[in-house]
């Protein structure tokens, strides 16, 4: 072996080790760039030769920069995001209906509901008392006021969920975007090599992977050439290079819908924070918001009852004390429309919401949305009356089968609520015509609806009824905070298991930054020591 | 284990975090004083605390209605004591003529109080509380008895809630607290006078009877006043009762132990100060320090 194998040998050593000192410098520049997986040089020592029956090294062969990763983690990741984003869209819009109900700050409504009813036995206490009775229609304004406020701000969150479901869909489109940019550049950067990864590419890929996970929850899988395709509710997202866009549109409801192609998928997305905002959105409005509405209507429905029966010290009877209650409707039909909604029976309202179905173009069904059952049928005929538990709808024009009609007597009772009376002469506290003005026994029947225990609320009392209202909500808000603290304790063990394998260790790398300098520098002895040598032989 | 550079931060920002989430939490509750800030808190105790509301605000409804009611039949006790007197008086110049040895002229003295007694009488009749007639039963904005003795009311029976299942009658009908035997005391008075005036001995010696038998039934109507003013205090007393308990109660179930809270919150400030130590040690330590 010559002098010129020691020239060899210290040149692939300046080599490796200026590589490793490029890489290690790498390393720290990115020891905040988030999702970065350290990496490493593997240096491999050289095929050696036989010199006289000895093996003898040619430095350093094969250097390979390698990513610290670990793929069954990675996967965790993604899967722990899915329930993350879940958990953190729901805290974040329960905890805005909870601050609504927060009855620990005297917010909602048990105030001014206890005092209406007190408000009647006042009136009952004195029922010629003129102030007694303009106190009872202020406090009654009082309740509807903020059962009206409460409403709107349970309204504005939930249109909030649905603009955000619309920024979800934006970011989703986005990153799949991205992501399918990435596939195409990493198949091209890997085309042809067996080993060496698109490292920097690939994490930039997992990155947007990750934060494509907190948005929604998605399946999928990697393909020889190094592209990734991505399956939400089934449908294809990304595939190769092409990414495919999720829309959305707003439904009579006011709900935002997620459509793929002409395809309705917003139930199937179940988790991340796009599932998250869809879930809470029925949790609230199902729950919450139908509560409430339940509740007022019933309130307006049982005082009116009652207040018709009553006489005012004017001797007017037969008055609603509330505005009387109405009949909403949506309609999912082409051809077909409702011309008339009414109630035509106070008493026999149920307080549910229904729906008719045309089972053919000729007959249909009506159906009790809250217990499920069939209320109702028959053949329909144009401006025909539909009656069913002491409501009455008329429809109209051409429905076809398919069509549906949707009937509801909550819908917008909040927003609509009034005090009828105006004219403090016109409360009933009477029950009798001929007992005014002493007769309080309508008002007492008034104020004893406080104790009654409704049909329409389950049988219990508006109290109850309430006090269970605001149960819900924060057994709601509290199971989805303690899920969201559970889901990111988990996603910062993971990310932990991750640093411990990929994250960049300052100490680390600043030991590597010594061992290798000092290699280079020993490497460029190598060449001096053979310069040396060389000119040894030279000067003979 | 591999500690990476930043699982060194990570742990410190969390810690630091749920320290101050932690102090934030014990902050409220002394700031506002309540251990439920908010529904989700603790369930159970926010659906509890609600309903201690809602039963103290109706006990201190009821509890403003029994005020009230006690006021109306204490008003009627004093009216029907004064008619008590009244009749008593009356009585006494029945006695006095019944031995039928007054003068003429005496008789009519006599006569001419007892007219007024019986003005006296019909103006306690038309009493009012507030403005409310109160032995009108419901016609309340009606005299009881005009001029001629007829009553205008009603037997109505005007009824308080003074609990969830108790209601009580705050009035007497003038039908029964002014009449005895199918007579107003009215009309025995007036009997009472035309027979002083034409020294009727027999009639004078009646109406001692007719008298003797109003003072019966004003004790009779004072008695049954009594004993709704005795359970009207009575309920009062429990109403009391029951509002102390429940206050007693919701403080316990949401009222904050300021001693306890201020004691966690100085807990969680040495534990952050501390936290706040070894974290500026252990990120400020590193390799490169000491090369």
């Amino acid at each position: 072996m010559s002098i010129f194998g020691i020239f060899d040998i210290g040149r692939s050593a300046l080599y490796a080790n200026q590589l490793a000192l490029n890489v290690v410098s790498n390393n720290i520049a990115n020891v905040n760039t988030p999702g970065y997986n350290r990496q490493d040089v593997v240096m491999v020592s050289a095929n050696p030769v036989q010199i006289r029956g000895d093996f003898v090294g040619r430095g350093v062969g094969d250097v390979d920069v390698v990513r610290h990763y670990d793929n069954f983690i990675f996967l965790q990741i993604i899967g722990q995001k899915h329930s993350y984003g879940l958990s953190d869209a729901m805290y974040d819009a329960l905890s805005k209906i909870e601050q609504i109900f927060n009855e620990a700050q005297d917010l909602g409504l048990a105030n001014v509901l206890s005092e209406y009813f007190n408000a009647w036995q006042d009136v009952a206490t004195n029922p010629e008392g003129e102030a007694q009775r303009a106190a009872l229609l202020e406090k009654a304004k009082a309740l509807l006021q903020t059962a009206q406020q409460m409403e709107s701000d349970i309204v504005e969150t939930l249109e909030g969920v649905n603009d955000e479901i619309r920024d979800v869909i934006t970011n989703i489109n986005n990153l799949t975007a991205q992501i399918a940019e990435m596939n195409e550049k990493i198949v091209q950067v890997e085309a042809g090599l067996s080993q060496e990864e698109a490292s920097y590419l690939r994490d930039q890929r997992d990155q947007l992977l990750t934060e494509l996970g907190e948005l929604v929850d998605f399946t999928w899988y990697e393909d020889s050439n190094g592209a990734v395709t991505i399956l939400v509710a089934g449908k294809s997202l990304v595939n190769n290079d092409k990414s495919y866009n999720l829309t959305t549109a707003v439904d009579l409801e006011g709900n935002r819908h997620v459509y793929y192609g002409g395809d309705d998928i917003t139930d199937f997305i179940k988790q991340g924070k796009l599932g998250g905002l869809i879930a809470v959105r029925s949790d609230i409005s199902d729950n919450v918001l139908f509560g409430l509405r339940r509740m007022i209507a019933s309130l307006i429905k049982e005082t009116n009852i009652i207040h018709r029966g009553g006489y005012g010290l004017d001797g007017s009877t037969n008055n609603n004390f509330f505005g009387d209650l109405q009949i909403y409707y949506r309609v999912y039909s082409q051809a077909g429309y409702i011309s008339s909604a009414t109630i035509t029976d106070l008493s026999s309202l149920t307080l549910d919401e229904y729906e008719i179905r045309f089972t053919s173009d000729t007959d249909y069904e009506v159906y009790d949305l809250q217990t499920g059952s069939m209320v109702a049928s028959g053949t329909y005929t144009p401006g025909g009356n539909i009656s069913f538990d002491g409501i009455n709808v008329v429809i109209d024009g051409s429905p076809v089968q398919g069509d549906k009609f949707f009937i509801s007597p909550l819908t917008g009772v909040i927003e609509d609520a009034s005090v009828a009376i105006t004219d403090t002469e016109k409360i009933a506290a009477a029950s009798s015509l001929s007992d005014l003005p002493g007769d309080n026994t309508n008002a007492l029947q008034l104020a004893q609806l406080s104790q009654q225990e409704i049909d329409a609320l389950g049988s219990s009392t508006y109290e109850d009824y309430y006090n269970g209202l605001v149960s819900t909500v924060g057994i709601m808000s509290g199971s989805a905070y303690d899920s969201l603290i559970y889901d990111d304790n988990m996603l910062n063990e993971l990310e932990m298991k991750r640093q411990e394998i990929s994250g960049v260790s300052l100490d680390e790398e600043a030991v590597n930054l010594i061992m290798y300098q000092r290699a280079y520098e020993a490497a460029a002895k190598i060449i001096q020591v053979a310069d040396e040598l060389m000119e040894t032989i030279i000067n003979l | 284990m591999r500690v990476s550079t930043f699982m060194i931060y990570n742990m410190l920002t969390r810690s630091l975090n749920s320290n101050l989430r932690e102090l934030t939490k014990y902050s409220e509750m002394l700031s506002t004083g309540k251990k439920i800030t908010k529904p989700s808190d603790d369930v159970s105790g926010m659906s509890k605390a609600l309903n201690y509301k809602f039963n103290l605000d109706e006990v201190s409804q009821y509890m403003s209605n029994v005020d009230e009611a006690t006021s109306y039949l204490s008003y009627t006790d004093t009216v029907m004591s004064t008619v008590a007197d009244g009749l008593t008086r009356a009585r006494e110049i029945a006695m006095e003529a019944a031995n039928g040895t007054l003068s003429d002229v005496d008789r009519e003295i006599l006569a001419e109080e007892v007219d007024e007694l019986v003005n006296n009488l019909l103006n306690l009749s038309n009493s009012k509380f507030g403005n409310r007639y109160i032995f009108s039963g419901y016609k309340t904005d009606t005299q009881a008895f005009d001029s001629n003795f007829n009553y205008q009311g009603n037997s109505g029976e005007i009824m308080v809630m003074i609990d969830r299942n108790a209601t009580i009658a705050i009035n007497i009908p003038g039908n029964e607290a002014f009449v005895t035997g199918g007579k107003t005391y009215f009309e025995i008075l007036d009997d009472l006078k035309d027979a002083l005036l034409s020294n009727d001995i027999t009639t004078i010696q009646n109406s001692i009877t007719e008298i003797d038998n109003a003072l019966t039934q004003v004790s009779k109507i004072r008695a049954d006043v009594g004993a709704r003013l005795n359970t009207l205090e009575n309920k009062k007393i429990a109403l009391e009762d029951r509002e102390y308990n429940l206050t007693v109660w919701l403080s316990n179930t949401q009222d904050a132990d300021i001693a306890e809270v201020s004691n966690e919150i100085a807990k969680l400030e040495i534990a952050l100060q501390t936290l706040k130590l070894a974290g500026a040690e252990a990120v400020s330590n590193t390799l490169l320090n000491f090369l």
